[in-house]
C-alpha cells in the first residue's frame, strides 16, 4: 500500500501514523520516538512561502500541490549492469547502493573492516551500532526549524552510516549511488546519512544521486557529518538526476577542533533543486572549503544556500560557487557567513560567479556577512556575466575556432571549482559530463 | 522545441476565472476572458509571487501582493512595481482539451 501526501500540510503530518503502522519503519523505537517528535517542526511551519527570507527566490506552490506517495515495497530491480554504468572509471572504491531511499544489498560493498571502519546502510546501523547512531542522529541537523530537515527525520527509510574510528586514515573513497525508478506515480523518498569521522582520521565519501527514467518524485536528502578533532573529510555530492525531480538536499556538518573539510557540490538534473549546505565550524582553528558548480538548462530551478557558522577563534572557511545557466533556467546563490561572538581571528571568504548563456536565464544572488566579532577577516563577492567577447575574438584571432574558443572559455570557468577535487578519477569524469553538456548547449545554439 | 501539451480542460475554467497548473515544476496560470483561454507563467515579474492569486479583471491580471498589473493576452507590464514582461505561451483547444506550447 502506498502512502499517499496531496501536498498539505495536514497530509504530511497525519500520514506519520499511517507509515509508522505500516511496517515501513524497520527502526528502533527511539527513532519512531524521534519521528514523532521531529513531524511537529514540519506541522508548524509546512513548506516555505516566499515570504520567507530564506525562500524568497525560490516559489513551492508546486510542493504544496503536488501528491506524493511513499510506494510498496519501495525496491525497485536494479540490473547490476545500470549500477555499473554510474560507477567512475579506474576508481577503486567502496560503494553502496540505494534504490527509491532503500538499501539495495547485493550490489552493495558493506565494509567492516579490522580497523574498526563501518560503512553499512543507517537502518542496519541503527540496530547493531544503536549507541553511536544515537549519539550523533538528528543531533545536529535541527529538525524544529527546518521543515524540510523535519520531512526527512519523521520519514527517512535508509540511508548511509559511515565511521572512521580514532586515528584512522581510510584512503578508498566511499562511493554512495542513490538510484531513483520510475514507480509510475510521483515517489516521496528522504535518503538520511550520517558519517562520523573521529579524531585525526580522514575519509572521502561521494554522495551520488542518479535516475534511470525522466520520472517526477520529490527527494528530501539530509546528511550530517561529524569531524572529530584533527580530522579530514572530503565530500562529493553529485546531482544527476531526472529533469522533472524535486531534490531538496541539506549537508549539516559539525567540525571539531583542528578540522578540515572539503565539501564538493556538482548540480546538474532536477526540475527544482535546493542544496542546503551548513557547516559549524565549533572548535578552534578548522578549515571549511567549500566549492560548487551549477549547470542549468530549460526550465531547471537550482537554489543553493549556504552558511557558513564560525563559532570558535582561529577559523577559516572559503565558499567558490559557480553557476552556468542556459535556456530560461533560474538559479539562486544565497551565501552566508556568519561569525559568532566569541569567534575571533575568522578568516572567511565567500566568491560566487555565474555565467549565463542565454538572454532568458536569470540569476539571483545575495552573499551575506554577519559579524559579531571586530577582529575578523570577512570578504565576500558574486559575478554575473556572459562569455567574455573580447577574450573569445582573442582566441579566435589565434586560429581557434569559435566553437573551439567557447568550450576553452567554459571550460576555464568550471575548472575554477572541479580543479579542486583530489579523486582524479571523478574530476575527469565531471570535466567530461561539463564538456557533453556544453557541446549539447552550442548545438542548441546557446553560448552567445 | 517541445510540442503542444495538455493543461487543463475547458470546463475547468469559467469565464473570467484563473486557474494554475503545473507542468513539472512550472506553474502556469491559464484564464478565460471573452470565450478566449491565454496561459501565462503564474509568476509575478516583480517577486515570484503567484499571480493567480490575484484578480483577473478583463484582460488584466493583478498581483495581489504588491499590485503589478500584466496584460495576460501580451504579457506586457500595465503598472509598477514589475518592471519585465510576463512571460506568455501559445494555447491551443483541442475538443476539450485546453494546450500550450512551453518553448
Amino acid at each position: 500500500m502506498a502512502i499517499v501526501f496531496d501536498g498539505t500540510r495536514e497530509s504530511y503530518v497525519e500520514g506519520l501514523s499511517e507509515f509508522l503502522g505500516s511496517g515501513r519503519n524497520t527502526l528502533p523505537e527511539w527513532v519512531t520516538d524521534l519521528r514523532r517528535e521531529a513531524i511537529s517542526g514540519f506541522g508548524n511551519t509546512g513548506f516555505p512561502m516566499l515570504s520567507d527570507e530564506e525562500w524568497r527566490f525560490t516559489n513551492l506552490d508546486v510542493l504544496r500541490r503536488t501528491s506524493f506517495s511513499i510506494v510498496g515495497n519501495g525496491i525497485s530491480d536494479v540490473s547490476e549492469k545500470t549500477v555499473d554504468s554510474y560507477g567512475f572509471s579506474g576508481l577503486s572504491c567502496v560503494r553502496l547502493v540505494f534504490v527509491n531511499g532503500r538499501f539495495a544489498s547485493p550490489p552493495s560493498d558493506e565494509l567492516r573492516d579490522e580497523e574498526g571502519v563501518i560503512a553499512t546502510s543507517l537502518s542496519k546501523a541503527a540496530c547493531e551500532y544503536s549507541d553511536l547512531v544515537r549519539n550523533h542522529l538528528a543531533r545536529y541537523a535541527d529538525y524544529e526549524k527546518d521543515p524540510f530537515i523535519s520531512l526527512n527525520t519523521s520519514y527517512f527509510e535508509d540511508g548511509v552510516f559511515i565511521y572512521v574510528p580514532d586515528g584512522v586514515v581510510f584512503e578508498k573513497p566511499v562511493h554512495v549511488l542513490y538510484i531513483s525508478t520510475d514507480e509510475g506515480q510521483p515517489m516521496f523518498v528522504n535518503p538520511r546519512n550520517l558519517i562520523v569521522v573521529g579524531q585525526s582520521s580522514g575519509a572521502k565519501v561521494v554522495e551520488h544521486y542518479v535516475s534511470t527514467s525522466q520520472n517526477v518524485y520529490f527527494s528530501n536528502v539530509v546528511t550530517e557529518v561529524v569531524c572529530g578533532e584533527n580530522a579530514n573529510l572530503e565530500h562529493y555530492r553529485l546531482e544527476f538526476e531526472s529533469q522533472k525531480a524535486f531534490n531538496f538536499s541539506t549537508l549539516r556538518v559539525n567540525q571539531r577542533k583542528n578540522s578540515n573539510i572539503a565539501s564538493h557540490s556538482v548540480l546538474c538534473g532536477g526540475a527544482l533543486v535546493r542544496n542546503n549546505i551548513h557547516p559549524v565550524l565549533a572548535g578552534e582553528g578548522c578549515n571549511s572549503d567549500i566549492y560548487g558548480l551549477f549547470m542549468s538548462e530549460g526550465r531547471q530551478h537550482m537554489d543553493n544556500f549556504m552558511r557558513v557558522e564560525h563559532a570558535s577563534p582561529h577559523c577559516d572557511s572559503r565558499q567558490f560557487y559557480n553557476g552556468v545557466l542556459d535556456g530560461r533556467s533560474k538559479g539562486v546563490f544565497h551565501g552566508r557567513i556568519m561569525v559568532h561572538e566569541g569567534a575571533e581571528k575568522t578568516d572567511a571568504k565567500q566568491t560566487n560567479r555565474n555565467l549565463l548563456l542565454s538572454d532568458m536565464a536569470q540569476i539571483d544572488t545575495k552573499p551575506q556577512l554577519e559579524i559579531y566579532n571586530d577582529d575578523v577577516k570577512c570578504t565576500h563577492g558574486a559575478t554575473i556575466g556572459q562569455m567574455d567577447e573580447e577574450a573569445l575574438f582573442y582566441l579566435c584571432s589565434r586560429g581557434i575556432p569559435m566553437r573551439k574558443a567557447k568550450i576553452i572559455m567554459l571550460r576555464a570557468f568550471t575548472n575554477e571549482t572541479l580543479e579542486n577535487m583530489s579523486i582524479s578519477s571523478i574530476r575527469d569524469a565531471l570535466e567530461d559530463s561539463v564538456m557533453q553538456w556544453f557541446e549539447r548547449r552550442l548545438e542548441n545554439g546557446s553560448g552567445r | 522545441m517541445s510540442d503542444f501539451q495538455k493543461v487543463a480542460k475547458v470546463s475547468d475554467i469559467a469565464e473570467g476565472e484563473v486557474q494554475s497548473f503545473f507542468i513539472n515544476a512550472e506553474a502556469i496560470a491559464v484564464c478565460r476572458v471573452e470565450g478566449n483561454f491565454y496561459a501565462f507563467k503564474d509568476e509575478c515579474t516583480h517577486q515570484s509571487f503567484t499571480l493567480s492569486d490575484g484578480d483577473l479583471d478583463g484582460e488584466r491580471i493583478i498581483c495581489c501582493y504588491h499590485g503589478a498589473e500584466f496584460n495576460v493576452k501580451t504579457g506586457e507590464v500595465l503598472c509598477l512595481p514589475a518592471v519585465e514582461p510576463l512571460e506568455v505561451y501559445p494555447v491551443r483547444i483541442d475538443g476539450d482539451d485546453i494546450l500550450i506550447k512551453l518553448d
